[in-house]
């Protein structure tokens, strides 16, 4: 357990760095998260994280891969719809490192 | 599983697998025992069967191989880093106990050290009397031979008896009862009941 | 009443202490796993002591998981002593396996460079025998009477203390309960029982994992190990049925969520529908299903195969995940039940769901009950209901990683070593090229991939890394040698360890993935040819 202090707000994470509180979350703190690990979120990062959200409020866990790379593909491009690129954007896999910084809670199970 | 089993106890089916070395000597130190333990019988069987009295000839190599075999056994525990981690000082109580066995009984079989066979015959045969206790009551024990080699073996073969319910040699009868050895592998078919498994 | 309280408060202060201490001792570290060169060379380390007694898991801390599986929830117990004998003295009376596996050892040390974490990690205590002995140290100073006349000192075995319950902790969680050491001990003695016994206790004095036990907690209350609420699964398989539907141009082939009356049942991890590579065999399911014709149907009541339950001798939490699969069997009225491609998941379901919730003569007799989906794809392919074009795995040369709980866990197609022919059966059946790796890293003694039996958390990436070194070498050796580019896999925990080790150790994560990934990839849909 540690915690950050963002926008003047202490904020609680475990001990893999994901958000305790999933309230807690604002974008200024996925950037700090991001920079954390010395990642520039880029339009193309918020768009995955966007989308995890907003999957994760339907759905109370983050898509399969594959939903997110066909939305990605929808959005940004056929050239873009793949893993690969999605590895690029997200170096320790979109499933972990976007879910943390889009403050979802960490996937468990044989994944 | 029969089979399986089988192959375990005769020919040490699982340690061939992985160890060479420790299944060799391993193997010829329980063959070879097996054998002595055999040929011991001639003390105790009247008349004597032929397949012990043929392995007579055999029994000075015999005992040899088996010597050999325990003081690999030893060499190994102590050079090979990893067994020699986890070797406690039981480990090497019980093999060195073996060895002092092995070596009076070779050193009976030279002419300094050899005892009176036929008394030691009468010896063994008196103590295995079922009448044995009530003269040991009547204080007219059997009367040994006076061989102090003879007493030394004698006492360390009761010793080893007495220790090896205790000890880790009951490995011998343990792994009857090894269930992942001698169970048949068919829960599919056949429906196995777990005794305390009430809900 | 005065006194009793104030002897429980004396007794309070105490354990608070022991539990600080405690935590203290088993505070997480980071610790990163570096992984070592491929030389296609499975080399037996010299011994470091304590090179890996940093590494340990993260403790489970979250109050209603803990609530809900019945485990202490404030840390270490403050009678953590009289808990711990009780239970180990239970364990013993009720597992005889684990109280002959203590009492038969005679340390010859046929196991000592059997295991892979020993291999990766070269601390002694990973020695299986070692790991064992500190299970052994209690029970001779506990458990026989000339531990509990002569004490610990003359038993060789040792009394319980905090440090004890440390090295449990650490050393029990570096075990991946795979039983190679058991194939080579010459009493099969199998050290998973020791450690599945061991977590057990640790639970009830209050040591609980974080991984496995999340896991376990979210598969009993949900239904399966990633959490997936009902809406989410079918949003899931609704979009493979789409997916399938628009590459393969087929408008009539599906992923059935809850029909009644289907003929099979069908059970995979939850993984399956969740995460790449495991999703690509998923495909292959469903055009298996589509084109032997057989109605099928999966469910979201028992949306999970895998069964962490099995990972702690604590049988009531294996049997309620594994009521699940049969509730949803009878509920559905389904006449078979076929499994998908998981390890642990395969022995569970094989082994002990006849013990817990048979006898299954209400099911198809003609089939095995239940039926693994490799069986079912060889069956089909042997009898031609499936047309195959083996060329469109051509770009492939393909080996196979035995997983561990399926090559020592049930034989299967009721032949010898068919967990081993079978899986090799269907790989031969849809591609031209097949090598296998060297003989001692596969089938009986096949190594671990790594992170089994609830070590796959990322907080044991350090062990994951290590553990991985027997496989990857052997892979390594194949892939140099005979040109090896895939290695295909049934168990979602392969898979996903993997799939994480690959890149780590330098080759590229697509050449891991499922056998019905390569199925689905070589099965011509629409061209039927006649059961």
């Amino acid at each position: 357990m540690r915690s950050i202090s963002c926008e003047g707000k202490s904020i609680e994470l475990d001990e893999d760095g994901y958000l305790t509180n999933l309230n807690d979350w604002s974008e200024a703190l996925a950037k700090m998260l991001a920079s954390e690990d010395s990642l520039e979120l880029t339009e193309a990062h918020w768009e995955v994280i966007n989308f995890l959200r907003s999957y994760y409020q339907q759905y109370q866990i983050a898509p399969m891969i594959k939903i997110l790379v066909k939305e990605i593909k929808k959005t940004m491009g056929a050239d873009k719809g793949n893993t690969k690129y999605l590895y690029q954007l997200f170096p320790d896999g979109p499933a972990k490192q976007a879910c943390r910084y889009a403050g979802l809670p960490k996937p468990t199970g044989c994944v | 599983m029969i089979m399986r089993m089988a192959g375990d106890v005769l020919f040490f089916r699982s340690l061939s697998k992985g160890t060479t070395f420790l299944f060799i000597t391993g193997w010829v130190f329980h063959f070879t025992f097996l054998l002595m333990i055999i040929r011991h019988l001639r003390y105790f069987i009247h008349p004597v069967p032929e397949l012990i009295t043929a392995l007579g000839g055999a029994a000075m190599f015999l005992g040899g191989v088996l010597l050999v075999s325990l003081i690999l056994l030893v060499i190994r525990r102590v050079l090979e880093q990893r067994t020699a981690y986890v070797t406690s000082f039981a480990d090497y109580f019980v093999l060195l106990l073996i060895i002092g066995i092995v070596f009076t009984g070779m050193l009976m079989r030279s002419e300094v050290y050899r005892p009176d066979i036929i008394a030691v015959n009468r010896f063994v045969l008196e103590l295995f009397d079922i009448k044995a206790p009530l003269h040991m009551l009547g204080m007219h024990p059997a009367v040994a031979p006076g061989n102090v080699v003879f007493m030394c073996h004698l006492s360390l073969v009761c010793f080893l008896l007495m220790y090896f319910p205790f000890s880790k040699l009951m490995h011998s009868a343990g792994y009857l009862f090894s269930p992942t050895r001698n169970m048949v592998n068919n829960p599919r078919d056949v429906r196995h009941v777990n005794p305390w498994d009430n809900s | 009443m005065a006194v009793d309280k104030s002897t429980d408060d004396s007794a309070q202060g105490d354990s608070n202490d022991a539990n600080t201490r405690v935590q203290e001792l088993l505070k997480f570290v980071k610790v990163k796993g570096k992984p070592v060169e491929l030389t296609g060379e499975i080399k037996i380390p010299k011994i470091k002591p304590n090179s890996f007694i940093n590494v340990k898991p993260q403790l489970l801390t979250a109050l209603e998981p803990l609530e809900r599986l019945g485990y202490p929830v404030n840390g270490l117990v403050p009678n953590w002593k009289e808990v711990f004998l009780k239970k180990m003295d239970e364990i013993l009376k009720k597992y005889r396996s684990v109280k002959l596996f203590l009492d038969i050892c005679v340390r010859c040390g046929a196991c000592t460079n059997k295991c892979h974490y020993f291999i990766g990690t070269a601390d002694p205590n990973n020695m299986p025998v070692a790991r064992a002995e500190l299970m052994r140290k209690v029970y001779r100073r506990y458990f026989t009477w000339q531990g509990k006349l002569f004490g610990s000192k003359y038993v060789n075995g040792s009394d319980l203390s905090e440090e004890l319950l440390v090295m449990w902790y650490t050393y029990f969680y570096q075990c991946s309960e795979c039983r190679r050491c058991s194939v080579f001990c010459p009493y099969g003695i199998d050290t998973a029982e020791i450690t599945m016994a061991a977590r057990e206790i640790l639970n009830s004095v209050g040591l609980v994992q974080k991984y496995a036990h999340e896991i376990i907690d979210k598969a009993q209350n949900i239904g399966n190990n990633l959490g997936m609420q009902k809406n989410a699964i079918i949003n899931a398989l609704e979009f493979v049925q789409d997916e399938l539907q628009e590459t393969t141009e087929i408008p009539d082939i599906r992923v059935p969520i809850d029909e009644e009356g289907a003929d099979v049942l069908f059970v995979t991890p939850s993984a399956d529908f969740f995460a790449s590579p495991h999703i690509e065999s998923l495909y292959g399911y469903a055009k298996v299903f589509h084109q032997a014709g057989i109605s099928w149907t999966m469910s979201t009541h028992a949306s999970e195969g895998g069964n962490f339950g099995l990972f702690i001798h604590n049988y009531g939490h294996m049997k309620k995940i594994n009521k699940r699969i049969w509730e949803a069997a009878r509920e559905l009225k389904v006449k078979r039940v076929i499994g998908g491609e998981c390890g642990h998941m395969w022995r569970v379901l094989s082994s002990y769901s006849n013990t817990m919730f048979g006898p299954f003569d209400w099911l198809d007799s003609r089939y095995p009950r239940p039926q693994h989906i490799c069986e079912f794809t060889l069956d089909l392919l042997k009898r031609g209901a499936l047309k195959i074009d083996k060329t469109a795995n051509d770009e492939f040369v393909v080996t196979m990683h035995d997983s561990c709980q399926v090559a020592r866990g049930l034989e299967m197609g009721g032949t010898k070593y068919g967990q081993f022919e079978i899986p090799r059966g269907v790989i031969r059946g849809v591609c031209n090229r097949y090598e296998d790796m060297p003989e001692n890293t596969i089938k009986e003694r096949t190594f671990c991939c790594g992170a089994g039996q609830g070590l796959l958390g990322d907080d044991m990436i350090a062990t994951r890394v290590k553990g991985a070194i027997p496989r990857m070498q052997a892979y390594s050796y194949v892939k140099r040698e005979k040109g090896v580019n895939f290695l295909a896999l049934i168990c979602a925990i392969c898979k996903a360890q993997l799939s994480k080790m690959f890149p780590t150790y330098g080759i590229p994560m697509e050449e891991v993935g499922g056998i019905h990934q390569l199925v689905g990839r070589a099965i011509v849909l629409g061209a039927k040819e006649g059961i």
